[in-house]
């Protein structure tokens, strides 16, 4: 039985996590639906102030 | 203490708030509330409180209060064995915490945390309160069928 | 696809059918530009979730100023016209015409080949429980509502003060572990893994705002155990952050002034009673309910945590469910660098099935054609950066944007909150084709977080990528002069009138094309080398696999089991098999590499092998070079016949050797060379790996005694379970102290006496005991240093390869095109390595999906007028990159020849020329010139 292959990857989930696979699957040459169920992406990470070890803003 | 709530609740006896109106509050016996908790799952800190109201409404909480109270320091025989001065030493987080309310009258539902803050606490610590079960506190506020006055036994009961 | 959840999934791996319901947004996305003005005219205030209910938010709102995509949405259980058909103030105020009430739930069914579940975390709510009061006292507050307050885009825009009555706080504390490790009152047993290391942070940005706060971290085990985290956790107490080994039971109210009054004990054992103004609950994390319906419908199994279930040698795959990943917070209670890596893992093994069908729907990304500016007068817009208050917290920027528009040439001066923010970017590109702009100078950070997105935004807004100029007002600026801030705005204008000096003589050049070589070197044939060499030879392309000792295996050699208690040998010894049989990969054993140059896409790596050398073209490197365990020098090993380290122990305990299969007492001693000051980092897995063995010596025999020394008990994570059964197994736990280490007698060759002072008992404690096991500390390859000079590597300060950004690219090298993953980054379990290979292996993938990439065109060129072939530059250029020809038709002249692609732009030739004869582009003499001169005026 012959599968069709499908070249898209669903990434459910729009925080740090969820961005850097998608970023990676888009470079990687891969068509990506990212799902988020709020608003905007972003997530918890987008809540703090600033970040270990350089002290960059969490945006 | 459920008895007592559905008595209430369906008003085979009634309450007059009236009697009790000073500041009270509610010691959650260890008994009650943790050891109920992980033998049955279930803890009974909500059913004394209510009731309690109904006959005092002006209740105060402690902190910490229900599953987190402080212990009076009495359990698990202290009240009756010869360590006194060390019930005396933890029954002081009690004692302080008392002391914050700022009640009149402590309610509480266990005999051995009754006892240890109304002959031990009390006096050591110099709080100026009453103590009392929840069972007398119920008692004492009863309305009587006829309208009887409730006789209300003597402040100075013979310890 | 926002505001958007799934609702269905069918199908299998490389074909799942998904329906998705989309939820009506009110706002059409095309129409709204974000302007505000119906959040300013909404009567319904409702509290803001991101700023954890602390302050107000409209029923139609932006989660944030920077959200991605940056479109108003309209709260359906608070709004009044959608609940009662009353108000629609928001349609009247709209310019764009972009309210809809009218929008309807739509459903929307896609097919794809996999899924990656990544809906991350909540924050434990510390609600109800009475113990800390969190509900109760106004002062008691969680970590993320205190990342809120210190935040410049939060309630309180960064100032610290007491929620109860603004009055600023004196004495802060944090308490650890709340909501974490702990089963009675929080229902979690396992560690969240993060707090011990946001409350350092926390504490010492809290630290910034007010000097002479007083912060008090109330902890049970500090677990900084990750890479850089212990020298944090050294600087904190060097700031004079008091630390406290005390699990506090409960707060009270203060007698006076509305503070919070705890009780704790000394290490003394003494119990002491402290007030402070704010207690800071450091909350763990757990996974939201929405996250577990999501599992469900998907079908992926939760754990007792309701964290994805999933397999240590599989660790980012769904267990039992092929064609679904999981990573992020939802697999397990992750740090950022933990996500971002197991993200990319994700990816890489998303899609490893479907790289036949690689490129079959994605298009490539069109920038506008390029304007040329070439004739045009110089039009500089200088864009300043308030980083939050990184910058704007002590450099004057009003003062700054005033003295910039004030500089020749000159067009267009505005300060931005965060320049970095997807919302800028396109006020940026708007602002740019407004006011044809030609030149940008951005006032902000290093060229290194955000060069490369800067230049991206040139390119899309039509210029040249290599007309900006990064003025580093803050790492030059803000964050070294905090304590003079005006002369740190004075600095600040000397920056932006060198930069606007030099961008104004800046010229576009074209970037330069090169091919990618379709193949990869893997340098380390351990089990992060394996896995990733495997997984690229999967995905279609040849690896090179170099391996310094004759058997392929490293470090796991030597392991006999995961965390959790899943076996290696044989997983090892399949992946191995894979490897060696691979028609794609070609293995070199007794190999090592002996020199290297090039540049991504393009190198040229030597093999020094048993036969000789072998010369191979690669497109990417992944460094897995792996690491090894410390020998101490201390506590008797090598002296006495009953003292080992971890692994030796291993071997002996498994094999039965006669003095543990009859021993009775075992003591093991942790952070032997770790957290020492010549070794100032944690490694990470030794505590996990001696509970696990002190577990079992209990279970074979339940009446041996069993010790174990410790600092601190790193069972982080969901490791904490293993730590939970030791102790129920009997196995007892004495903390050690730095400045009071264990002492041994080892005058007897039958047995070991520990003297420890035992921290219940107040007083000293000797154990005779048959067993000593030493946890040693793991240490990095002692060819690093030379990996590092062949590749042009950096190095840590702890001699670990160095990440380009501890966060947000850790598996990558600055330089591009090579990765690292394993022991060669920094001490990791075996589910770790697997993750961070396969996560080199996506980033790896990434370059060689494209089979042409751009270089950046910062290259030197030769001004042939000038250069007369003296070929000093030749020596002195790091990538050999320079050669000495002689010139066609002229005999005797000599010009040196630049090989663009080996570039990279350092500049050392330019130094080096006597005759100003070779510069580098956007680095040349007058461009300089011009900053010197700018500086001196």
């Amino acid at each position: 039985m012959s599968q069709e292959m499908i070249g898209a990857v669903m990434v459910v989930g729009g925080g740090i996590a969820g961005m850097q696979a998608a970023l990676d699957l888009a470079d990687g040459g891969y068509y990506v639906y990212l799902v988020e169920r709020s608003g905007a992406i972003g997530g918890a990470m987008a809540q703090l102030d600033k970040t270990f070890p350089t002290n960059d803003c969490s945006m | 203490m459920e008895l007592l709530q559905r008595y209430l609740r369906e008003g085979r006896i009634q309450v007059d708030p009236a009697i009790h109106q000073m500041a009270v509050t509610y010691h959650d016996p260890c008994n009650y509330t943790r050891k109920s908790l992980k033998a049955f799952g279930k803890s009974y800190a909500e059913e004394g409180r209510w009731v309690t109201r109904q006959c005092a409404p002006d209740l105060r909480e402690m902190y910490p209060s229900h599953e987190g109270n402080y212990c009076c320091g009495a359990g698990g025989g202290a009240w009756a064995m010869s360590f006194h001065e060390e019930r005396v030493f933890y029954g002081r987080f009690k004692a302080r915490q008392i002391r914050r309310t700022g009640a009149r009258l402590v309610v509480t539902a266990c005999h051995n945390c009754r006892d240890q803050i109304k002959k031990s606490l009390r006096h050591e610590y110099n709080l100026d309160i009453e103590v009392k079960y929840l069972w007398e506190l119920v008692a004492e506020s009863l309305i009587l069928p006829g309208g009887a006055a409730n006789p209300r036994p003597d402040k100075e009961q013979a310890l | 696809m926002t505001l958007t959840e799934v609702r269905e999934v069918s199908g299998q791996a490389g074909d799942f059918t998904v329906r998705l319901l989309e939820h009506p947004r009110y706002v059409d996305m095309d129409k709204c530009i974000a302007c505000g003005e119906c959040a300013r005219k909404c009567p319904k205030k409702v509290d803001d979730e991101y700023n954890q209910g602390l302050g107000k938010r409209k029923a139609i709102y932006v989660k944030y100023p920077q959200a991605v995509p940056l479109k108003y949405q309209i709260d359906p259980e608070n709004c009044i016209y959608l609940k009662n058909r009353k108000c629609g103030a928001c349609v009247q105020a709209c310019p764009a015409g972009a309210i809809d009430f009218n929008q309807k739930p739509r459903e929307k069914t896609v097919r794809v080949g996999s899924m990656i579940l990544t809906p991350g975390l909540k924050p434990f709510d510390p609600a109800g429980i009475r113990t800390w009061g969190y509900d109760v006292f106004p002062n008691v507050i969680t970590s993320l509502e205190l990342e809120r307050y210190l935040s410049v885009s939060g309630p309180t825009e960064g100032r610290l003060a007491r929620p109860s009555d603004g009055r600023p706080v004196k004495r802060m504390a944090f308490l650890q572990c709340v909501g974490s490790r702990d089963l009675n009152k929080a229902g979690h047993g396992y560690c969240s893994g993060v707090c011990c290391m946001y409350a350092l942070k926390e504490a010492m940005i809290a630290k910034d705002h007010e000097p002479d706060l007083d912060v008090s971290i109330f902890f049970v085990d500090m677990r900084t155990h990750g890479k850089d985290f212990e020298r944090y956790y050294n600087r904190a107490k060097e700031a004079g952050v008091k630390f406290r080994r005390c699990r506090v039971h409960s707060l009270e109210p203060a007698e006076q002034n509305g503070g919070v009054y705890l009780r704790y004990i000394t290490d003394r054992g003494k119990q002491v009673g402290a007030e402070y103004d704010l207690v800071v609950l450091s909350v763990g994390l757990e996974t939201p309910p929405s996250a577990a319906e999501l599992a469900g419908r998907c079908k992926v199994g939760l754990n007792q945590n309701l964290f994805a279930e999933r397999g240590g040698f599989q660790p980012v795959q769904a267990k039992g469910r092929p064609g679904m990943f999981v990573s992020g917070a939802f697999a397990g209670p992750h740090d950022i660098p933990q996500s971002v890596t197991e993200a990319s893992a994700a990816a890489a093994a998303a899609s490893l099935p479907l790289a036949r069908v690689r490129h079959s729907l994605t298009r490539e990304k069109r920038f506008p054609p390029e304007r040329d500016v070439r004739g045009e007068e110089p039009r500089v817009g200088v864009f300043v950066c308030h980083c939050g208050n990184n910058i704007a917290g002590v450099i004057d920027v009003e003062e700054l944007a005033a003295y910039a528009a004030k500089l020749p040439k000159v067009a267009h001066v505005e300060r931005n909150l965060f320049t970095c923010s997807q919302d800028t970017q396109e006020l940026l590109k708007k602002t740019i084709q407004e006011q044809s702009l030609n030149r940008i100078v951005v006032a902000a950070c290093t060229p290194r977080t955000h060069e490369p997105l800067f230049k991206e935004t040139l390119k899309a807004s039509g210029l040249n990528e290599n007309l900006l100029d990064m003025a580093n007002i803050r790492n030059q600026g803000s964050w070294v002069h905090q304590a003079e801030p005006e002369k740190a705005t004075e600095k600040a204008k000397d920056l932006v009138r060198m930069s606007v000096a030099k961008v104004a003589l800046l010229t576009p050049a074209p970037p330069l094309t090169v091919e990618v070589k379709q193949s990869a070197l893997v340098v380390g044939g351990g089990l992060a080398g394996l896995v990733s060499a495997h997984g690229l030879a999967e995905m279609g392309y040849p690896v090179h696999l170099v391996e310094l000792t004759s058997r392929l295996g490293g470090s796991a050699l030597h392991l006999y089991q995961t965390w959790r208690g899943e076996p290696v040998e044989g997983k090892l010894d399949s992946i191995i098999r894979k490897v060696t049989s691979h028609p794609l990969i070609t293995v070199h054993l007794n190999s090592k590499v002996s020199g290297a140059e090039g540049f991504v896409g393009n190198f040229l790596s030597t093999i020094q092998g048993p036969q000789g050398e072998t010369q191979v073209e690669h497109g990417v490197g992944i460094m897995a070079v792996g690491g090894r365990a410390h020998k101490p020098g201390e506590y008797g090993y090598g002296e006495h016949r009953r003292v080992f380290t971890a692994l030796e122990f291993d071997k002996l305990h498994t094999l039965g050797d006669s003095r543990v299969r009859g021993g009775k007492t075992f003591v093991f001693i942790q952070c032997v060379g770790s957290r020492e000051p010549e070794r100032p980092y944690c490694s990470r897995v030794c505590c996990t790996h001696s509970v696990q063995a002190a577990i079992e010596l209990k279970e074979q025999d339940p009446t041996r005694k069993v010790f174990i020394l410790y600092r601190d008990i790193r069972t982080y994570g969901q490791r904490e379970e293993v730590y939970r059964r030791a102790r129920e197994a009997g196995v007892v736990f004495i903390n050690y102290d730095m400045h009071e280490k264990p002492r041994l007698r080892l005058d007897n060759p039958d047995m070991v006496e520990v003297l420890v002072w035992d921290h219940v008992l107040h007083e000293p404690f000797r154990i005779p005991t048959d067993v000593l096991i030493l946890a040693t500390a793991i240490v990095p390859n002692d060819l690093n240093k030379e990996l590092a000079r062949i590749y042009k590597l950096p190095v840590d300060a702890d001699g670990f390869l160095q990440e380009a950004h501890a966060k947000l690219r850790p598996v990558d090298f600055a330089t591009d095109g090579l990765f690292l993953a394993g022991l060669a980054h920094y001490p990791k379990p075996v589910e770790e390595t697997v993750t961070q290979a396969q996560a080199a292996m996506a980033r790896a993938a990434t370059v060689l999906a494209k089979t042409r990439i751009d270089l950046d065109s910062i290259k030197a060129r030769v001004i042939e007028e000038r250069c007369d072939g003296c070929a000093l530059c030749v020596d002195v250029c790091p990538y050999h990159a320079i050669t000495l020809e002689e010139v066609q038709g002229e005999p005797g002249r000599k010009l040196v020849r630049i090989e663009a692609a080996k570039c990279k732009g350092c500049g050392c030739c330019q130094a080096t020329c006597p005759k100003l004869g070779v510069e580098v582009a956007g680095f040349t003499y007058e461009q300089l010139a011009s900053q010197v001169a700018a500086a001196l005026a």
